[in-house]
């Protein structure tokens, strides 16, 4: 008599609280709180959407006047800038979908207080519009690469370039569920998201973004490969250039570190949404 | 049995008190230690406790109680806002709440695009909106402002538009947490028209909370009463606003029975109760010269000295007019119980019935008074004979009720 019901609902913790088929019913609401995030990003502002690049086309300039032509940094045989763009706009999407949810429960509990939906929608919509980001990004991307190739800087890679793909995917999906999981821990205790902010920014030292893993040496070479994200903008640059090699153990590494974080991020989520109205 | 759409069963709800919000390490740490040592770093409260009721489809339920009284907690439980501690909430539908109007409202974004945000939210889907949507516009009297960002509304314009789209909601169970508080006469008086319609011809169950018993009257056909946590009335409208206004009390022409009253919900203290009142006199009626005796039986639940009781007494309208004030009437230990006879001279208050509130205070520094218990008192009636020719024939409506002597 008890399964007549549609929703039930109860005090007892359940482990996994994840579901798939309701975060679907509200897909309307994730598309909508995207476009809120992107209009309101660019309302009243002259250039709107080319804000986007500006930051990684910006940066990455600075790195390579900085790294390529003061430190003249080895670049694996392609251009300096082509190198580092490449690993930087991967980078970017891992960051941003990272920074952009560590704070998502908190900043949303006013809203969360009031009204009943998934709160998945929201770390997905944030996700959602950072891989919008990154997708402009890689047209930019796509332009400096076309340049070279005609220069006969870069070769053309052919069917590797599609690997981008599930690469970009990965690093957003890692990101996120990171994020989610800072997210639910910074409800109680705040000091974390302190931490994350200065953690992202040194992790990406600890990343084959601006430097080639080629040059180190075997120590540094194992320190760096620790990061998950190592083996992921290496073989992106890959694909993309055809420099570098794919590190086989880093990407198996990283596949799983990801399905596991994002098993973690799903479940300490679920966790933390269903009473973290009462001690936000 | 199956047109039952809510069932509410055994729901209870404990908060955390003090700062468990915001915590840092450093004190998640010292709790730890404290919680080793056996010292408790928070107490709880009991927000709820034991609910229970149910809802039938198409029904329209009123939620009241004084402040603090759940009803809020109640409603988010029900909305899956949080979940309950104990108990155990079913549902067979589409729960909408609108605890508040225009939830999610983006500033930046204009009355449209706030329309399809606050919508889906809400739980509309895209193709639910874009159907609905020259209604809502219409229905929000906004029509010229809506490709306006909203932070340039009005107040006034923000609720409506919000207001709108919340009642074009297609869901089986509508939660609305006083929304109708909001915006002018008019548009409240549409809003509640539109409830209304939306309940009976579509079916829809409506769960409304407020404090203006005039609106849970129109609106609602049963209500419940939420008392310090605790359901205390489930039943018919009527009933329930007399409850609530505190009517209910057992009570006969010399006697009245304070035991199951329902404290109004300003009373901040329960130091001393009052248990019942009984005139004295032979009569009822005051018919001569007599003193008024009435006879108070009170507990006490908390230590207290020289506590007296005021004795109210207000014309028709609930306007009081006059006061007669006893100190140092109540003294004594938790669970002391005793009886007060006090005697009211109503020499120089004129014919008329009138009704009474005692009123229970401390005394506190600087002469000001903590009142510990509040109750409505037996009604006087004073009936003298009195025509003499050379008197004039008292109008209390023009001069009141006491004539100085």
């Amino acid at each position: 008599m008890d399964s007549k019901w549609q929703v039930e609902i109860d005090g007892k913790p359940k482990l996994w609280n994840f579901n798939l088929r309701e975060l679907w019913q509200f897909r309307s609401l994730i598309w909508m709180l995207y476009k809120r995030n992107y209009s309101v990003q660019y309302k009243q502002t002259v250039l709107g959407p080319f804000w986007m690049i500006f930051g990684v086309v910006f940066n990455t300039g600075i790195f390579t006047l900085v790294f390529g032509y003061v430190g003249n940094m080895d670049s694996d045989g392609i251009p300096y800038f082509l190198f580092c763009l490449s690993g930087n706009i991967i980078w970017t999407l891992f960051a941003s979908c990272f920074l952009g949810n560590t704070r998502v429960l908190m900043e949303n509990a006013y809203l969360f207080g009031k009204v009943y939906f998934p709160r998945l929608a929201v770390p997905v919509a944030n996700g959602l519009l950072n891989m919008m980001k990154c997708l402009i990004q890689l047209v930019v991307c796509a332009g400096v690469w076309a340049y070279y190739l005609i220069r006969g800087d870069v070769v053309f890679t052919g069917l590797p370039l599609l690997g981008m793909i599930p690469l970009l995917l990965l690093s957003s999906f890692m990101g996120t569920s990171l994020g989610m999981i800072i997210s639910s821990l910074t409800v109680k205790y705040r000091d974390l998201g302190h931490v994350a902010g200065i953690g992202v920014q040194g992790l990406m030292y600890v990343s084959p973004v601006l430097y080639p893993v080629s040059q180190l040496s075997p120590i540094l070479k194992r320190i760096v490969y620790l990061n998950p994200m190592s083996a992921f903008v290496e073989a992106f640059r890959y694909c993309l250039t055809g420099t570098g090699n794919i590190y086989w153990p880093g990407m198996v590494y990283g596949v799983v570190f990801s399905i596991v974080i994002t098993m973690i991020g799903l479940i300490l989520f679920g966790k933390t949404e269903k009473n973290f109205v009462d001690i936000v | 049995m199956d047109d039952v759409i809510l069932k509410v069963s055994n729901v209870g709800k404990d908060y955390v008190l003090g700062t468990v919000t915001g915590e840092t390490l450093k004190d998640a740490v010292k709790r730890q230690a404290n919680k080793k040592t056996g010292k408790l770093h928070n107490e709880s409260f009991t927000a709820l406790n034991d609910v229970s009721f149910e809802v039938k489809r198409g029904e329209t339920l009123g939620i009241i109680g004084s402040n603090g009284a759940g009803k809020s907690t109640l409603l988010k439980l029900i909305s899956r806002i949080t979940s309950p501690t104990r108990g155990k909430i079913c549902i067979n539908g589409k729960v909408a709440s609108l605890l508040e109007v225009g939830t999610g409202f983006h500033p930046e974004l204009t009355g449209r695009e706030n329309i399809y945000l606050n919508g889906s939210i809400l739980g509309m889907t895209m193709k639910e909106i874009d159907s609905k949507i020259d209604s809502i516009i219409a229905f929000s009297e906004c029509g010229r402002f809506i490709d306006t960002p909203v932070k340039r509304y009005s107040s006034g314009m923000y609720v409506k538009l919000a207001f709108s789209v919340a009642v074009h909601l297609d869901a089986d169970i509508l939660i609305m947490d006083e929304v109708l508080a909001v915006g002018d006469v008019k548009f409240q008086h549409k809003c509640l028209k539109k409830m209304r319609e939306i309940a009976t011809q579509e079916n829809k169950t409506i769960l409304y909370v407020s404090h203006n018993m005039g609106t849970v009257r129109r609106l609602c056909q049963r209500c419940i009463i939420l008392d310090h946590g605790t359901l205390v009335f489930n039943g018919d409208t009527e009933e329930a606003c007399d409850r609530y206004f505190g009517n209910e009390s057992v009570k006969t022409e010399k006697f009245v029975d304070f035991s199951d009253y329902v404290r109004p919900g300003w009373l901040g203290r329960e130091d001393v109760r009052l248990i019942s009142a009984e005139y004295e006199n032979e009569d009822s009626e005051i018919t001569g010269t007599e003193e008024l005796e009435i006879k108070l039986k009170w507990r006490v639940l908390k230590d207290v000295v020289k506590v007296g009781v005021r004795v109210e007494i207000n014309d028709q309208e609930e306007r009081a007019f006059a006061t007669k004030v006893f100190y140092n009437l109540i003294e004594g230990a938790p669970g002391d119980t005793g009886e007060s006879v006090i005697k009211l001279d109503l020499s120089q208050v004129k014919n008329g019935e009138y009704k009474t509130f005692y009123t229970v205070f401390a005394m506190e520094q600087f002469g000001e008074g903590a009142d510990l218990d509040c109750v409505k008192g037996l009604d006087i009636v004073i009936h003298r004979e009195e025509h003499e020719d050379s008197r004039l024939n008292w109008h209390n409506s023009a001069w009141g009720n006491i004539e100085l002597m």
